[in-house]
């Protein structure tokens, strides 16, 4: 389905046919829940929260102004719900020294996040999990989505240098976990 | 610092597999999406309520309407009319204050020939007084305003 697609399915949820939004949620909802679940590390709270995103997305429909495509407007809804869920849990990640994460080098993690093994990629799915919410977030919506670093900023409410910076610095964090769980 | 914004790069390979597998384990529960689209339509079922509450109703909605045509009928039809019948009071008010004096004028002048003619030694001439005060007030009576009656008495004093 194309941006153009979308555009005109909001028009006709907006116009009051409230069953086109299934097409926007067989569209997203796979994407949205496995952002979340990422973020949450919980699927039922992570369903809890999707159901939450697509009503405040059914609910502020009419003042979407495709200042970004629907995908990235949704996943900021779902960002956010995530992360006010996060706060209210007080949930925090896996303290990381950062003196030692910047002491990794660019090769070092190059070799670490290149190693395609195994092991390496189980070491990988674990150290993802104790990465900060912003972080994860980042790294997915690069990584799997393969969205701009632009895009990702729209979702952080951020700037794209703060993206650049928090991708180069998650890939080290990357690193040092797995450094350390060796 | 490694550049960042090609995201299509053949880096980072082991992390980019880390993801996918753990995207593929993750499955979307059974049912989602009825459960999703069922508290989508309750949102929209619960919104057309409140906006159905908030809706006035018809007399509500329209009595503001029909106050504002009421005024302005008052102010096209009825105010204009008034101000015709006030004018119209007040013409004839005038008329009626002019036919007034017309009428203390006639009974002047009536009073006036009467004293005349009993003055004037008419009866010598052989004519009945009351003949000439009757034939003297048809006169007047005829008279068609004020100059015209003016002249007759002066005529008639005189005479």
């Amino acid at each position: 389905m194309a941006k153009t697609d979308d555009a005109r399915v909001i028009q006709q949820v907006v116009g009051g046919d409230v069953n086109a939004f299934a097409h926007l949620l067989e569209r997203y909802e796979a994407k949205v829940y496995g952002l979340v679940v990422r973020l949450v590390g919980n699927e039922a709270e992570a369903e809890d929260l999707v159901q939450e995103t697509f009503v405040q997305a059914y609910t502020r429909l009419s003042t979407y102004r495709e200042e970004a495509d629907f995908g990235s407007w949704l996943y900021r809804i779902a960002y956010n719900a995530a992360l006010m869920h996060l706060r209210r849990q007080r949930t925090v990640a896996l303290p990381i020294d950062e003196r030692l994460a910047e002491s990794i080098t660019d090769e070092e993690a190059d070799r670490t996040l290149n190693e395609v093994t195994e092991s390496r990629i189980a070491q990988l799915e674990e150290a993802l999990t104790h990465l900060a919410p912003d972080d994860r977030t980042a790294i997915t919506l690069f990584y799997l989505e393969e969205r701009s670093t632009r895009e990702i900023a729209y979702v952080l409410g951020t700037t794209v240098t703060n993206v650049t910076t928090r991708l180069y610095r998650a890939r080290k964090r990357l690193s040092l976990l797995i450094k350390n769980a060796q | 610092m490694k550049a960042m914004t090609d995201n299509n790069s053949t880096h980072d390979k082991a992390l980019r597999m880390a993801l996918q597998r753990e995207q593929s384990r993750i499955k979307q529960p059974d049912g989602m999406t009825e459960r999703l689209m069922a508290a989508v339509r309750e949102q929209a079922e619960a919104s057309r309520t409140r906006r159905e509450k908030k809706r006035p109703s018809l007399i509500a909605r329209w009595w503001p309407m029909a106050a504002a045509a009421a005024v302005v009928a008052v102010v096209l039809i009825l105010l204009p009319r008034l101000t015709e019948r006030q004018e119209l009071a007040r013409y004839e008010g005038s008329y009626v204050e002019m036919g007034g004096q017309r009428q203390d004028n006639l009974h002047a002048i009536r009073a006036d020939i009467r004293e005349a003619l009993a003055m004037a030694d008419i009866a010598e001439a052989g004519i009945p007084k009351a003949d000439v005060a009757q034939e003297a007030e048809q006169e007047i009576m005829q008279a068609a305003d004020d100059t015209e009656l003016q002249n007759l008495l002066e005529r008639m004093l005189n005479e």
